[in-house]
Protein backbone atom coordinates (compact mmCIF):
# COMPACT_ATOMS: atom_id res chain seq x y z
CA UNK A 1 0.00 0.00 0.00
CA UNK A 2 1.17 3.49 -0.82
CA UNK A 3 2.47 5.22 2.27
CA UNK A 4 1.52 8.88 2.27
CA UNK A 5 2.66 11.01 5.16
CA UNK A 6 1.09 14.44 5.05
CA UNK A 7 2.13 15.77 1.68
CA UNK A 8 5.15 13.51 1.29
CA UNK A 9 5.79 10.10 -0.21
CA UNK A 10 8.00 7.30 0.93
CA UNK A 11 8.97 5.04 -1.93
CA UNK A 12 11.56 2.51 -2.88
CA UNK A 13 13.26 0.72 -5.73
CA UNK A 14 14.76 -2.73 -5.47
CA UNK A 15 16.27 -4.37 -8.50
CA UNK A 16 18.43 -7.34 -9.19
CA UNK A 17 19.71 -8.04 -12.69
CA UNK A 18 21.10 -11.47 -13.55
CA UNK A 19 21.68 -13.56 -16.65
CA UNK A 20 19.67 -16.51 -17.88
CA UNK A 21 21.42 -19.75 -18.78
CA UNK A 22 21.78 -18.47 -22.37
CA UNK A 23 23.53 -15.31 -21.16
CA UNK A 24 20.63 -12.91 -21.71
CA UNK A 25 20.26 -10.40 -18.85
CA UNK A 26 16.93 -10.16 -17.06
CA UNK A 27 15.47 -8.73 -13.87
CA UNK A 28 15.37 -11.55 -11.35
CA UNK A 29 13.80 -9.28 -8.74
CA UNK A 30 12.07 -5.95 -8.90
CA UNK A 31 10.01 -3.90 -6.52
CA UNK A 32 9.17 -0.22 -6.69
CA UNK A 33 6.81 2.23 -5.15
CA UNK A 34 5.97 5.87 -5.95
CA UNK A 35 7.55 8.30 -6.41
CA UNK A 36 9.50 5.84 -8.56
CA UNK A 37 8.10 4.11 -11.60
CA UNK A 38 9.90 1.67 -13.88
CA UNK A 39 9.62 1.28 -17.62
CA UNK A 40 9.44 -2.16 -19.13
CA UNK A 41 12.93 -3.54 -19.47
CA UNK A 42 14.23 -4.22 -22.95
CA UNK A 43 17.42 -5.53 -24.48
CA UNK A 44 19.86 -3.36 -26.37
CA UNK A 45 20.13 -4.01 -30.10
CA UNK A 46 23.12 -6.29 -29.63
CA UNK A 47 21.41 -8.12 -26.78
CA UNK A 48 24.25 -7.38 -24.35
CA UNK A 49 22.54 -4.84 -22.08
CA UNK A 50 19.26 -4.79 -20.27
CA UNK A 51 17.98 -1.22 -20.57
CA UNK A 52 15.64 0.21 -17.99
CA UNK A 53 14.26 3.71 -17.46
CA UNK A 54 13.33 5.11 -14.08
CA UNK A 55 10.69 7.79 -13.88
CA UNK A 56 9.21 9.98 -11.24
CA UNK A 57 5.46 10.07 -11.96
CA UNK A 58 5.03 13.07 -9.69
CA UNK A 59 6.58 16.35 -10.80
CA UNK A 60 9.69 15.68 -8.75
CA UNK A 61 10.84 15.54 -5.15
CA UNK A 62 8.88 17.46 -2.54
CA UNK A 63 9.96 18.16 1.00
CA UNK A 64 9.69 15.08 3.17
CA UNK A 65 9.74 12.70 0.21
CA UNK A 66 12.02 9.76 0.75
CA UNK A 67 13.29 7.20 -1.72
CA UNK A 68 15.40 4.19 -0.91
CA UNK A 69 17.00 2.36 -3.82
CA UNK A 70 18.95 -0.85 -3.88
CA UNK A 71 20.22 -2.03 -7.26
CA UNK A 72 22.38 -5.12 -7.72
CA UNK A 73 23.89 -6.42 -10.93
CA UNK A 74 24.87 -10.06 -10.71
CA UNK A 75 27.78 -11.90 -12.29
CA UNK A 76 27.93 -11.56 -16.05
CA UNK A 77 24.86 -9.32 -16.35
CA UNK A 78 24.89 -5.86 -17.93
CA UNK A 79 22.34 -3.25 -16.91
CA UNK A 80 21.89 0.29 -18.23
CA UNK A 81 19.73 2.39 -15.94
CA UNK A 82 18.54 5.68 -17.32
CA UNK A 83 16.52 8.52 -15.83
CA UNK A 84 15.22 10.06 -19.04
CA UNK A 85 13.79 13.24 -17.50
CA UNK A 86 15.48 15.67 -15.18
CA UNK A 87 15.15 15.08 -11.45
CA UNK A 88 13.66 18.13 -9.79
CA UNK A 89 13.56 19.07 -6.16
CA UNK A 90 10.99 21.71 -5.30
CA UNK A 91 11.05 24.47 -2.72
CA UNK A 92 10.60 23.09 0.76
CA UNK A 93 7.39 24.17 2.43
CA UNK A 94 7.87 22.50 5.78
CA UNK A 95 11.62 23.04 6.03
CA UNK A 96 12.20 19.30 5.67
CA UNK A 97 14.49 17.99 2.95
CA UNK A 98 13.64 15.38 0.37
CA UNK A 99 15.88 12.35 0.87
CA UNK A 100 17.27 9.90 -1.66
CA UNK A 101 19.23 6.99 -0.22
CA UNK A 102 20.63 4.80 -2.98
CA UNK A 103 22.88 1.78 -3.10
CA UNK A 104 24.40 0.13 -6.18
CA UNK A 105 26.33 -3.14 -6.20
CA UNK A 106 28.01 -4.76 -9.18
CA UNK A 107 29.32 -8.29 -8.85
CA UNK A 108 32.37 -9.61 -10.64
CA UNK A 109 31.76 -9.83 -14.39
CA UNK A 110 28.68 -7.62 -14.13
CA UNK A 111 28.31 -4.13 -15.59
CA UNK A 112 26.21 -1.13 -14.58
CA UNK A 113 25.65 2.12 -16.40
CA UNK A 114 23.86 4.72 -14.26
CA UNK A 115 22.91 7.61 -16.46
CA UNK A 116 20.43 10.15 -15.10
CA UNK A 117 19.40 13.39 -16.75
CA UNK A 118 20.27 16.61 -14.96
CA UNK A 119 19.44 17.11 -11.31
CA UNK A 120 17.65 20.47 -11.04
CA UNK A 121 17.29 22.01 -7.58
CA UNK A 122 14.60 24.70 -7.54
CA UNK A 123 14.86 27.88 -5.48
CA UNK A 124 14.38 27.11 -1.80
CA UNK A 125 14.90 23.37 -2.24
CA UNK A 126 16.33 21.16 0.48
CA UNK A 127 17.65 17.77 -0.53
CA UNK A 128 19.87 14.99 0.82
CA UNK A 129 21.31 12.31 -1.43
CA UNK A 130 23.30 9.40 -0.04
CA UNK A 131 24.94 7.08 -2.54
CA UNK A 132 26.86 3.89 -1.89
CA UNK A 133 28.51 2.14 -4.84
CA UNK A 134 30.12 -1.26 -4.29
CA UNK A 135 31.95 -2.96 -7.12
CA UNK A 136 33.78 -6.23 -7.09
CA UNK A 137 37.03 -6.85 -8.93
CA UNK A 138 36.19 -7.61 -12.54
CA UNK A 139 33.00 -5.56 -12.52
CA UNK A 140 32.37 -2.75 -15.00
CA UNK A 141 30.95 0.63 -14.15
CA UNK A 142 29.91 3.88 -15.76
CA UNK A 143 28.36 6.00 -13.04
CA UNK A 144 27.24 9.47 -14.11
CA UNK A 145 26.03 12.39 -12.03
CA UNK A 146 24.96 15.71 -13.49
CA UNK A 147 24.05 18.62 -11.22
CA UNK A 148 22.62 21.81 -12.67
CA UNK A 149 22.60 25.15 -10.87
CA UNK A 150 18.79 25.34 -10.97
CA UNK A 151 16.14 26.62 -13.36
CA UNK A 152 18.54 28.84 -15.26
CA UNK A 153 16.00 30.03 -17.83
CA UNK A 154 13.90 31.45 -14.98
CA UNK A 155 16.92 33.10 -13.43
CA UNK A 156 17.00 30.61 -10.58
CA UNK A 157 20.73 30.04 -10.33
CA UNK A 158 22.10 28.49 -7.15
CA UNK A 159 19.04 29.58 -5.21
CA UNK A 160 18.40 26.29 -3.45
CA UNK A 161 18.36 26.39 0.31
CA UNK A 162 20.54 23.38 0.99
CA UNK A 163 21.80 20.36 -0.90
CA UNK A 164 23.76 17.60 0.75
CA UNK A 165 25.47 14.87 -1.24
CA UNK A 166 27.19 11.92 0.38
CA UNK A 167 28.98 9.46 -1.87
CA UNK A 168 31.11 6.40 -1.06
CA UNK A 169 32.61 4.09 -3.65
CA UNK A 170 34.18 0.80 -2.59
CA UNK A 171 36.14 -1.66 -4.69
CA UNK A 172 36.36 -5.21 -3.36
CA UNK A 173 35.32 -3.89 0.03
CA UNK A 174 37.97 -1.15 0.14
CA UNK A 175 36.82 2.46 0.27
CA UNK A 176 38.28 4.30 -2.73
CA UNK A 177 36.26 7.50 -2.90
CA UNK A 178 34.45 9.46 -0.25
CA UNK A 179 32.68 12.72 -1.04
CA UNK A 180 30.63 14.93 1.22
CA UNK A 181 29.18 18.15 -0.12
CA UNK A 182 26.95 20.45 1.83
CA UNK A 183 25.89 23.34 -0.35
CA UNK A 184 23.80 26.28 0.67
CA UNK A 185 22.42 29.19 -1.30
CA UNK A 186 25.06 31.42 -2.87
CA UNK A 187 26.78 29.70 -5.76
CA UNK A 188 29.77 27.54 -4.94
CA UNK A 189 32.97 29.40 -5.78
CA UNK A 190 34.39 26.15 -7.15
CA UNK A 191 31.85 26.42 -9.98
CA UNK A 192 31.06 30.12 -10.37
CA UNK A 193 34.70 31.20 -10.55
CA UNK A 194 34.69 29.65 -14.02
CA UNK A 195 31.06 29.57 -15.13
CA UNK A 196 28.42 31.76 -13.51
CA UNK A 197 25.73 29.13 -14.02
CA UNK A 198 27.98 26.11 -14.42
CA UNK A 199 26.82 22.51 -14.56
CA UNK A 200 28.80 19.86 -12.72
CA UNK A 201 29.41 16.44 -14.25
CA UNK A 202 31.04 13.49 -12.52
CA UNK A 203 31.67 10.08 -14.08
CA UNK A 204 33.20 7.09 -12.34
CA UNK A 205 34.48 4.30 -14.58
CA UNK A 206 35.77 0.83 -13.80
CA UNK A 207 36.48 -2.56 -15.30
CA UNK A 208 36.14 -2.91 -19.05
CA UNK A 209 35.37 0.80 -19.33
CA UNK A 210 38.96 1.73 -18.40
CA UNK A 211 40.92 -1.11 -19.90
CA UNK A 212 41.80 1.23 -22.77
CA UNK A 213 40.82 4.56 -21.31
CA UNK A 214 40.98 7.16 -24.13
CA UNK A 215 42.69 9.81 -22.01
CA UNK A 216 43.83 12.11 -24.81
CA UNK A 217 40.45 12.01 -26.55
CA UNK A 218 38.55 12.74 -23.34
CA UNK A 219 40.94 15.58 -22.54
CA UNK A 220 40.44 17.04 -26.00
CA UNK A 221 36.72 17.53 -25.25
CA UNK A 222 37.66 20.44 -22.99
CA UNK A 223 37.48 24.00 -24.28
CA UNK A 224 35.74 27.29 -23.67
CA UNK A 225 32.49 25.54 -22.72
CA UNK A 226 33.86 22.65 -20.66
CA UNK A 227 36.66 22.41 -18.12
CA UNK A 228 37.48 18.74 -17.80
CA UNK A 229 39.94 16.54 -15.95
CA UNK A 230 40.39 12.85 -15.26
CA UNK A 231 42.52 10.62 -13.09
CA UNK A 232 42.69 7.36 -11.18
CA UNK A 233 41.51 6.72 -7.68
CA UNK A 234 43.98 5.09 -5.33
CA UNK A 235 45.00 1.66 -6.66
CA UNK A 236 44.22 2.56 -10.27
CA UNK A 237 41.12 0.32 -10.51
CA UNK A 238 38.68 3.22 -10.96
CA UNK A 239 38.98 6.36 -13.05
CA UNK A 240 37.04 9.52 -12.35
CA UNK A 241 36.18 12.15 -14.93
CA UNK A 242 35.04 15.54 -13.68
CA UNK A 243 33.84 18.51 -15.65
CA UNK A 244 32.36 21.94 -15.27
CA UNK A 245 30.24 23.00 -18.21
CA UNK A 246 29.04 26.44 -19.23
CA UNK A 247 25.40 25.39 -19.61
CA UNK A 248 23.10 22.43 -20.01
CA UNK A 249 23.78 22.04 -23.71
CA UNK A 250 27.51 21.83 -23.08
CA UNK A 251 26.95 19.32 -20.27
CA UNK A 252 24.64 17.15 -22.35
CA UNK A 253 27.01 17.23 -25.30
CA UNK A 254 30.00 16.38 -23.12
CA UNK A 255 28.30 13.44 -21.41
CA UNK A 256 27.22 12.05 -24.78
CA UNK A 257 30.71 12.42 -26.23
CA UNK A 258 32.45 10.86 -23.25
CA UNK A 259 29.96 8.00 -23.18
CA UNK A 260 30.57 7.24 -26.85
CA UNK A 261 34.35 7.44 -26.45
CA UNK A 262 34.39 5.14 -23.46
CA UNK A 263 32.13 2.51 -25.02
CA UNK A 264 34.12 2.61 -28.24
CA UNK A 265 37.41 2.15 -26.39
CA UNK A 266 35.84 -0.78 -24.53
CA UNK A 267 34.84 -2.22 -27.92
CA UNK A 268 31.17 -2.14 -27.01
CA UNK A 269 28.18 -0.51 -28.63
CA UNK A 270 26.54 1.97 -26.26
CA UNK A 271 22.99 0.84 -25.57
CA UNK A 272 20.38 3.30 -26.82
CA UNK A 273 18.70 4.98 -23.87
CA UNK A 274 16.01 6.55 -26.04
CA UNK A 275 17.28 10.00 -25.14
CA UNK A 276 18.83 12.87 -27.00
CA UNK A 277 22.56 13.25 -26.86
CA UNK A 278 24.03 16.05 -28.88
CA UNK B 1 68.21 11.60 21.17
CA UNK B 2 66.19 14.70 22.11
CA UNK B 3 62.43 14.30 21.98
CA UNK B 4 60.35 16.84 20.10
CA UNK B 5 58.11 17.13 23.15
CA UNK B 6 60.80 18.73 25.34
CA UNK B 7 59.79 22.29 24.51
CA UNK B 8 56.63 22.21 22.39
CA UNK B 9 56.71 25.92 21.52
CA UNK B 10 60.26 25.88 20.21
CA UNK B 11 59.52 22.67 18.33
CA UNK B 12 56.42 24.28 16.80
CA UNK B 13 58.60 27.16 15.57
CA UNK B 14 61.29 24.85 14.19
CA UNK B 15 58.91 22.52 12.37
CA UNK B 16 57.09 25.42 10.68
CA UNK B 17 60.16 27.40 9.76
CA UNK B 18 60.77 27.92 6.04
CA UNK B 19 64.15 26.23 6.54
CA UNK B 20 62.48 22.99 7.66
CA UNK B 21 62.88 20.78 4.56
CA UNK B 22 59.40 19.50 3.81
CA UNK B 23 59.58 19.70 0.04
CA UNK B 24 56.42 21.78 0.04
CA UNK B 25 58.03 24.42 -2.17
CA UNK B 26 57.72 22.02 -5.14
CA UNK B 27 53.91 21.90 -4.96
CA UNK B 28 51.19 24.36 -5.88
CA UNK B 29 48.28 21.97 -5.09
CA UNK B 30 46.37 22.90 -8.24
CA UNK B 31 47.14 26.63 -8.19
CA UNK B 32 49.44 26.42 -11.21
CA UNK B 33 46.60 25.09 -13.35
CA UNK B 34 44.17 27.70 -12.01
CA UNK B 35 46.64 30.40 -13.04
CA UNK B 36 46.83 28.82 -16.47
CA UNK B 37 43.02 28.78 -16.66
CA UNK B 38 42.95 32.49 -15.81
CA UNK B 39 40.95 31.98 -12.63
CA UNK B 40 43.82 33.27 -10.48
CA UNK B 41 45.68 36.04 -12.25
CA UNK B 42 46.43 38.89 -9.86
CA UNK B 43 46.62 39.69 -6.12
CA UNK B 44 42.85 40.18 -5.87
CA UNK B 45 41.98 36.85 -7.43
CA UNK B 46 44.66 35.10 -5.36
CA UNK B 47 43.11 36.44 -2.18
CA UNK B 48 39.66 35.45 -3.36
CA UNK B 49 40.93 31.94 -4.15
CA UNK B 50 42.39 31.60 -0.67
CA UNK B 51 39.36 33.05 1.11
CA UNK B 52 36.67 31.25 -0.91
CA UNK B 53 38.32 27.96 -1.78
CA UNK B 54 41.25 27.14 0.49
CA UNK B 55 40.07 28.46 3.85
CA UNK B 56 36.55 26.94 3.68
CA UNK B 57 38.06 23.54 2.83
CA UNK B 58 40.28 23.86 5.90
CA UNK B 59 37.29 24.65 8.08
CA UNK B 60 35.02 21.99 6.66
CA UNK B 61 37.39 19.10 6.26
CA UNK B 62 41.12 19.47 6.87
CA UNK B 63 41.05 20.89 10.40
CA UNK B 64 38.34 18.63 11.84
CA UNK B 65 40.15 15.68 10.25
CA UNK B 66 43.44 16.96 11.63
CA UNK B 67 41.90 16.95 15.09
CA UNK B 68 41.09 13.24 14.72
CA UNK B 69 44.67 12.52 13.72
CA UNK B 70 46.03 14.68 16.53
CA UNK B 71 43.91 12.82 19.07
CA UNK B 72 45.21 9.50 17.76
CA UNK B 73 48.79 10.73 17.82
CA UNK B 74 48.43 12.15 21.32
CA UNK B 75 47.02 8.81 22.45
CA UNK B 76 49.99 7.08 20.76
CA UNK B 77 47.55 4.97 18.76
CA UNK B 78 49.31 3.86 15.54
CA UNK B 79 46.40 1.67 14.40
CA UNK B 80 44.04 4.63 14.45
CA UNK B 81 46.64 6.74 12.62
CA UNK B 82 46.93 4.09 9.92
CA UNK B 83 43.15 4.04 9.51
CA UNK B 84 43.03 7.81 9.21
CA UNK B 85 45.88 7.75 6.70
CA UNK B 86 44.08 5.17 4.54
CA UNK B 87 40.80 7.08 4.69
CA UNK B 88 42.52 10.23 3.46
CA UNK B 89 43.23 8.45 0.17
CA UNK B 90 39.49 8.17 -0.41
CA UNK B 91 38.88 11.85 0.37
CA UNK B 92 41.64 13.06 -1.94
CA UNK B 93 40.09 12.13 -5.27
CA UNK B 94 42.68 13.77 -7.56
CA UNK B 95 45.81 11.60 -7.78
CA UNK B 96 48.18 14.56 -7.75
CA UNK B 97 46.69 15.91 -4.53
CA UNK B 98 47.03 12.46 -2.96
CA UNK B 99 50.56 12.12 -4.19
CA UNK B 100 51.58 15.64 -3.12
CA UNK B 101 50.20 15.00 0.34
CA UNK B 102 52.15 11.73 0.58
CA UNK B 103 55.38 13.21 -0.81
CA UNK B 104 55.41 16.06 1.68
CA UNK B 105 54.33 13.72 4.45
CA UNK B 106 57.06 11.19 3.72
CA UNK B 107 59.74 13.87 3.64
CA UNK B 108 58.59 15.30 6.96
CA UNK B 109 58.33 11.82 8.47
CA UNK B 110 61.82 10.95 7.32
CA UNK B 111 63.24 14.06 8.97
CA UNK B 112 61.13 13.52 12.07
CA UNK B 113 62.70 10.10 12.50
CA UNK B 114 66.11 11.76 12.52
CA UNK B 115 65.03 14.18 15.21
CA UNK B 116 62.93 11.97 17.46
CA UNK B 117 63.30 8.21 17.88
CA UNK B 118 60.03 7.71 19.78
CA UNK B 119 58.48 4.29 19.30
CA UNK B 120 55.35 5.87 17.78
CA UNK B 121 57.34 7.66 15.08
CA UNK B 122 59.72 4.86 14.15
CA UNK B 123 56.95 2.27 14.23
CA UNK B 124 54.58 4.38 12.17
CA UNK B 125 57.24 5.15 9.59
CA UNK B 126 58.01 1.47 9.25
CA UNK B 127 54.39 0.66 8.35
CA UNK B 128 53.53 3.94 6.55
CA UNK B 129 56.68 5.47 5.06
CA UNK B 130 54.59 7.53 2.62
CA UNK B 131 52.05 8.84 5.10
CA UNK B 132 49.88 11.86 4.36
CA UNK B 133 51.11 15.32 5.30
CA UNK B 134 48.12 15.86 7.60
CA UNK B 135 48.84 12.70 9.58
CA UNK B 136 52.56 13.36 9.85
CA UNK B 137 51.97 16.92 11.04
CA UNK B 138 49.59 15.59 13.67
CA UNK B 139 52.32 13.21 14.86
CA UNK B 140 54.97 15.94 14.77
CA UNK B 141 52.86 18.27 16.84
CA UNK B 142 51.26 15.80 19.21
CA UNK B 143 52.89 17.53 22.19
CA UNK B 144 51.38 20.87 21.15
CA UNK B 145 47.76 21.65 22.10
CA UNK B 146 45.47 20.81 19.17
CA UNK B 147 44.32 24.42 18.72
CA UNK B 148 47.91 25.55 18.07
CA UNK B 149 48.84 22.43 16.10
CA UNK B 150 45.81 22.92 13.82
CA UNK B 151 46.79 26.54 13.24
CA UNK B 152 50.26 25.39 12.25
CA UNK B 153 48.84 22.89 9.77
CA UNK B 154 46.48 25.53 8.33
CA UNK B 155 49.36 27.97 8.07
CA UNK B 156 51.42 25.41 6.12
CA UNK B 157 48.49 24.87 3.73
CA UNK B 158 47.97 28.57 3.03
CA UNK B 159 51.63 29.50 2.81
CA UNK B 160 52.10 26.75 0.23
CA UNK B 161 49.74 28.68 -2.08
CA UNK B 162 51.15 32.15 -1.42
CA UNK B 163 54.72 30.91 -1.88
CA UNK B 164 53.78 29.19 -5.14
CA UNK B 165 51.93 32.28 -6.37
CA UNK B 166 55.15 34.31 -6.42
CA UNK B 167 56.57 31.93 -9.02
CA UNK B 168 53.37 31.80 -11.06
CA UNK B 169 52.28 35.41 -11.47
CA UNK B 170 53.34 39.01 -11.03
CA UNK B 171 53.06 39.50 -7.32
CA UNK B 172 55.61 40.87 -4.87
CA UNK B 173 56.53 39.75 -1.39
CA UNK B 174 54.78 42.68 0.29
CA UNK B 175 51.52 42.04 -1.58
CA UNK B 176 51.83 38.36 -0.74
CA UNK B 177 52.43 39.01 2.93
CA UNK B 178 49.50 41.44 3.05
CA UNK B 179 47.22 38.82 1.55
CA UNK B 180 48.59 36.18 3.90
CA UNK B 181 47.99 38.46 6.87
CA UNK B 182 44.36 39.07 5.94
CA UNK B 183 43.71 35.41 5.18
CA UNK B 184 45.26 34.31 8.46
CA UNK B 185 43.13 36.92 10.21
CA UNK B 186 40.01 35.36 8.72
CA UNK B 187 41.28 31.90 9.52
CA UNK B 188 42.22 32.50 13.13
CA UNK B 189 38.80 33.58 14.23
CA UNK B 190 37.19 30.32 13.09
CA UNK B 191 39.76 27.61 13.78
CA UNK B 192 38.47 26.76 17.24
CA UNK B 193 34.88 26.42 16.00
CA UNK B 194 35.99 24.18 13.13
CA UNK B 195 37.73 21.86 15.58
CA UNK B 196 34.37 21.21 17.24
CA UNK B 197 32.81 19.92 13.99
CA UNK B 198 32.85 16.50 12.40
CA UNK B 199 35.03 16.33 9.29
CA UNK B 200 32.93 16.99 6.21
CA UNK B 201 33.72 17.62 2.58
CA UNK B 202 33.82 20.88 0.66
CA UNK B 203 32.42 21.18 -2.84
CA UNK B 204 35.20 22.51 -5.04
CA UNK B 205 35.19 20.81 -8.43
CA UNK B 206 37.24 23.61 -9.96
CA UNK B 207 40.33 22.98 -7.84
CA UNK B 208 39.88 19.23 -8.18
CA UNK B 209 39.68 19.43 -11.98
CA UNK B 210 42.65 21.81 -12.03
CA UNK B 211 44.66 19.25 -10.12
CA UNK B 212 43.48 16.43 -12.40
CA UNK B 213 44.49 18.44 -15.48
CA UNK B 214 47.84 19.43 -14.02
CA UNK B 215 48.89 15.77 -13.90
CA UNK B 216 49.02 15.55 -17.70
CA UNK B 217 49.83 19.16 -18.49
CA UNK B 218 52.49 19.58 -21.18
CA UNK B 219 54.41 22.19 -19.27
CA UNK B 220 54.57 22.77 -15.56
CA UNK B 221 56.74 24.32 -12.91
CA UNK B 222 55.39 22.44 -9.89
CA UNK B 223 54.99 18.73 -9.15
CA UNK B 224 51.34 19.31 -8.24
Amino acid sequence: MQRVTGNSLSGHLRLRCETRADGVPFLSAQSFQAPIHLSKAHLSDDGEFLVLSLMNPTAGFFDGDRIESDVTVGQGASLALSIPSSSRVFRTRSGKPAICDQSFSVESGGFLEWNPEAFIPHAGARYIQKTQVNIERGAGLMFIDWISPGRVARGEIFQYENLRFEFDLSFDGKLLARERYDMSGAGPEGVTALFEAGHYVSIYLAGAMIRYFPAAEVDSLGGPDAYIGHGSLVGGEVIVVRALCRDNLAARRLIGQIRNLIYKAAEKTPPSLGRLFI
Amino acid sequence: MAKTQNDPTLWLLQSNDTGYPSGGYAHSYGLEELVRAGVVKDPESLERFLMKQVVPALFRFELPFFKKAHEAASAEDPDQLREIDAELDAWRIAPELRDASRRVGSQRLSLLCELDDSALITGFRKSNPRAHHLVVTAIELRSVPVAEAARAFAYQSIVASTAASMKLMRIGQIACQSILHRVLGALGSEVDASLEREADGFFNPLLEIASLKHAYSHERLFIS
